[in-house]
């Protein structure tokens, strides 16, 4: 239980990008395509998911070692890793998809969500898990979900007839606010 | 004994790096595929729609120069 209301606070109601404010600039980067906001979310998900694991891991090992201020240190690298890792493996046994994540992958390390994915789940501990478990798939998940969701919103932006100050990003950030407020709705979910 | 262990978990890291990058660098990307190593002049850029040409930093730093100028004062196109 506590899995899956870590699941949906994580995804929809403390979402990574409309309550945490993070990720923002990808977010508005990559959602002008839908095709490319869907292969972001995609990549972005694998990555955060073992990263996420990974440092999850490695945090008891600084703690042990008493140097938990190196945790960003260490947690960029096993990021920056495993995002080398996954593109050789994409390189070798899946060319087609890598074709179609080649430019987003090496953003992925860049991306502050992957991070704060692995600095949020230093906290936790072993009694945890569930948790854990929870936060690691929700957090990415939540914002592939509101990736997806922007660029589909992005199109029709696109034919909307804007007045000139507000054309491009700064309507961006006011639908993105808007969206930020109706998701708020879902606090009476849980 | 700790210090020892915290400069080898460090170190190790870099390592594995260092190691993952050159592995990647040295394997042959698909055939056809659309260089990945060129440079993101800004996040705000909708890099999914970039083409070629559009891509390098001169032309980039012309366009905005160019957006710049062409808020400064110009009449909107109807």
């Amino acid at each position: 239980m506590t899995f899956l209301i870590t699941l949906i606070t994580t995804m929809i109601i403390d979402n990574i990008v409309l309550a945490g404010n993070k990720g923002l600039c990808s977010y508005f980067g990559i959602s002008g395509k839908m095709s490319s906001a869907i292969g972001m979310g995609l990549a972005m998900t694998v990555v955060s998911i073992i990263s996420g694991l990974i440092c999850w891991g490695l945090h008891f090992a600084l703690d042990s070692l008493d140097i938990v201020y190196m945790q960003t240190v260490v947690y960029i690298l096993v990021i920056a890793s495993l995002v080398q890792i996954l593109e050789i493996v994409l390189k070798k046994f899946l060319p087609t998809l890598y074709k179609a994540l080649g430019i987003y992958l090496p953003l992925i390390t860049t991306n502050c969500v992957v991070l704060a994915l692995a600095l949020s789940l230093s906290e936790m501990g072993i009694g945890d898990w569930q948790q854990v478990l929870g936060t690691v798939i929700g957090m990415p998940l939540g914002y592939f979900l509101i990736l997806t969701i922007f660029s589909a919103m992005q199109d029709k932006l696109k034919l909307t007839t804007t007045h000139r100050a507000f054309k491009g990003l700064a309507i961006s950030f006011i639908t993105t606010a808007f969206m930020a407020l109706a998701f708020t709705g879902f606090a009476g979910l849980l | 004994m700790k210090i020892f262990l915290s400069i080898v978990l460090v170190l190790g890291c870099v390592g594995v790096f260092i190691f993952t990058y050159v592995l990647n660098v040295k394997t042959k990307a698909p055939e056809n595929c659309p260089k990945t190593d060129i440079t993101c002049a800004g996040c705000l850029l909708h890099c999914g729609d970039r083409r070629e040409e559009e891509v390098s930093i001169d032309v980039i730093t012309q366009n905005m120069t160019k957006g710049f100028h062409d808020n400064d004062g110009n009449k909107e196109e109807k």
